[in-house]
């Protein structure tokens, strides 16, 4: 047997000149880059409530949608929406516009202290079904297409059962529906927390907390690793603005308002509703049964916040006929960014609403 | 652009000429940092803090016996991976190996600073092995009753002193799970370069490729850890007790802040859970009304309607009777003219 590491010393000091003179140049190249704008395709505030605005966006060819539908996107309550819209070629929302859709999102803004009681009630039926109202209303349309992603698409998963009548396709993009598989990290921490205690106690839920908990998900890898590949990657300025751009986002946690928090992690993390049964919200009983409208559930095969098994379960739990899935060779956030995802998913999701328009 | 001149960085080559590099770069950074303004600093400096490790690697690397390849390798690759076992008995926060296994930890740390008062490492220099006889003593100490006036305002401090503890109890319990996951971690680099001795891949020669097997070993291990029921348990109760003590120190607070006749946390509570339950009650009254408003238009609607078919009834009733009336007026002048037509002529 040979020994498996066979380090000379000249090659060690060579790679770690290599290494010192990179870590030079990106530090360098960091330093001159200018303030970074999220969110780059041109859109209008169309509505406005408390903390949340609701966008249009505009094609940036100035192509009129050819699917008359308008589409909704729903985002998570955690993080910001402008993951779906982080530069010119790495944008869903413009994949979408150039798929000939008339694109709306819902932007939460971020919660402080008077809006710690917000409950799930309060958004889905009160937020999300106001935004509904007001494309409908807009739009001259009974129904609209509605897209929701990650928590967004549990809120839409539980929207549409509710009031069905108001959406006429829908699409749920890495959602979790089963939270109790057993590759769940995230449900498997919360089983033994004390979620009442912890929201009297802070009141909202911290950005921080929702950060250490994520990067505790890879903990050496997003920690470390991805600090010391940056070294490397971090030679010209677009890498350096893709790599700030996304540690911006990452970094860039809204707190939760409180209540909101209590009742998605103890009635979907830890009680399992959505599967086990006897969820309501407001005064509405919440069966995913009930939805009997073309379902399209696009998931990543490397997801590791919500495991492919999470989002499709949704399958066997909605009442529909017309379901069919999408998956992305890649993870929970390559699905929104890398270049694979802006060439399949966007014309995917076009094509399909094309086919029930 | 930033305008930021090029000399900081070319000193900081400069200095990596001549190792050792990690102190090189404590030096460069120390002075770039307090000087900086650029708003990427706090990127930078997590870059440099991966950065400080790798070369500590290097550093060790280039100085161990590890850099010979001859003489009885397993023994030696034994003595470090043994050597490193045991630094983690000793808490040394110098150590590259604690600095690198200690990343989910330290994160932890990060986010109780800013979570509350205390700071995160607050116990890092508290940390004992083995039995945990001081807790077991003071726990007796702070149980003795309160007495007097100050009774309550003892008691609640008592109560605050308790929660402290409980959660350093939990912290360390915390911590200890890292020291046995980074032992397997460990172990399992060991098995993975035995494996590959044994087979025929090629030998690790750079130092990244040695650091990437540690992530790999480090991941995998935490992986395989974090998803069992005791790490659930006991990440759950360390919240917890953090938790509970928060709220304590809010609650201790709160009382003080009454006193001065400041608002207290309770009582901003009570005003925004009010102030919900209006606004909830407000929009339904407006979607009740938004909805009547649209039943009206409905029944306007249906009586517009209604009132126009009327309309319809009573213009073609009226057209009838005239109709009718015309039908009579025109018999009446044929029976007339008839009449007429009988009557003799008179001469």
């Amino acid at each position: 047997m040979a020994n498996p590491i066979q380090f000379r010393p000249d090659q060690i000091a060579d790679e770690v000149t290599s290494f010192a003179k990179n870590l030079g140049d990106s530090l360098a190249t960091l330093t001159k880059l200018d303030e970074l704008r999220p969110g780059v395709t041109e859109h209008e505030v169309v509505y406005q409530e408390d903390k949340l605005a609701l966008y249009r966006f505009k094609s940036p060819q100035g192509k009129p949608a050819t699917i008359s539908t308008p589409l909704l996107i729903v985002y998570a309550l955690v993080n910001r929406p402008y993951m779906t819209d982080l530069q010119e070629n790495r944008s869903i929302i413009r994949g979408l516009l150039e798929a000939g859709l008339d694109v709306y999102l819902i932007d939460w803004g971020y919660p402080d202290r008077a809006d710690r009681f917000l409950d799930l009630n309060d958004y889905i039926n009160g937020y999300i079904d106001r935004c509904v109202d007001v494309i409908r209303n807009r739009r001259g349309q009974s129904k609209i297409n509605l897209l929701g992603i990650c928590q967004g698409g549990t809120f839409s998963l539980c929207y549409t059962a509710m009031h069905q009548e108001k959406v006429k396709n829908l699409i749920t993009m890495v959602t979790p529906v089963d939270f109790k598989t057993g590759d769940n990290m995230l449900s498997k921490w919360v089983e033994h927390i004390d979620i009442d205690l912890l929201v009297d106690t802070l009141g909202n839920i911290p950005g921080e907390m929702l950060n250490w908990t994520f990067l505790n998900l890879k903990p050496f890898q997003l920690m470390g690793q991805k600090y010391v590949d940056m070294v490397e990657a971090l030679k010209d300025e677009n890498s350096a603005k893709n790599f700030m751009q996304m540690e911006k986002w990452i970094f860039d946690s809204p707190d939760q308002a409180g209540e909101a928090f209590r009742e998605f992690v103890k009635e979907f993390f830890q009680q399992n509703k959505l599967v086990n049964g006897g969820l309501s919200i407001g005064k509405h009983q919440v069966d995913l049964n009930h939805i009997k409208i073309p379902v399209l559930n696009v998931y990543a095969t490397q997801d590791h916040l919500v495991p492919p098994d999470a989002s499709r379960a949704l399958q066997q739990l909605i009442g529909s006929k017309d379901y069919q899935e999408v998956t992305f060779d890649g993870g929970h956030i390559g699905i929104y960014v890398s270049g694979k995802s802006q060439k399949t998913i966007p014309p995917a999701i076009g094509h399909w609403l094309a086919d029930r328009s | 652009m930033n305008s930021r001149s090029d000399p900081w960085f070319d000193s900081w080559k400069a200095l990596t000429v001549n190792s050792p590099w990690q102190s090189s770069l404590e030096d460069w950074w120390n002075q770039f940092s307090q000087q900086s303004t650029s708003s990427y600093l706090p990127a930078l400096e997590k870059i440099v803090d991966q950065s400080r490790l790798f070369f500590q690697m290097a550093d060790k690397l280039n100085d161990q016996d590890a850099a010979k390849n001859t003489g009885n390798w397993q023994e030696r690759l034994d003595q470090i991976f043994n050597g490193l076992k045991r630094s983690f008995d000793v808490q040394d926060e110098t150590q590259p190996a604690q600095l690198f296994w200690q990343m989910p930890l330290a994160n932890w740390q990060r986010t109780v600073s800013s979570l509350s008062s205390l700071p995160g490492d607050a116990f890092s220099a508290t940390y004992w092995h083995g039995e945990l006889a001081p807790h077991k003593k003071l726990d007796q100490f702070l149980s003795t009753p309160g007495v007097g006036y100050a009774r309550e305002h003892q008691a609640e401090y008592q109560k605050l002193s308790r929660l402290l503890l409980d959660y350093q109890k939990a912290f360390q319990k915390y911590a200890t799970f890292f020291v046995k996951i980074n032992k397997q971690a460990l172990d399992r680099m060991r098995d993975r370069l035995l494996t590959r001795a044994q087979g025929d891949e090629e030998p690790i020669t750079t130092v990244r490729e040695l650091y990437n097997l540690w992530i790999d070993c480090s991941e995998h291990v935490y992986s395989q850890n974090v998803l069992t029921d005791d790490y659930a348990k006991m990440h759950g109760e360390m919240i917890n007790a953090l938790m509970a003590l928060k709220q304590q120190g809010g609650r201790m607070m709160d009382d003080f802040a009454g006193t001065l006749n400041m608002p207290t946390r309770e009582e901003m509570d009570t005003i925004h859970q009010r102030f919900q339950a209006s606004r909830r009650e407000h929009q339904a009254i407006q979607s009740e009304l938004s909805t009547t408003r649209l039943r009206e238009e409905d029944f306007a609607g249906q009586l517009g309607k209604l009132w126009r078919k009327i309309d319809r009834i009573d213009h073609s009733a009226g057209s009838s009777a005239n109709k009718r009336k015309k039908n009579i007026v025109k018999k009446k002048a044929v029976k007339k003219k008839k009449k007429s037509a009988k009557k003799p002529k008179s001469r």
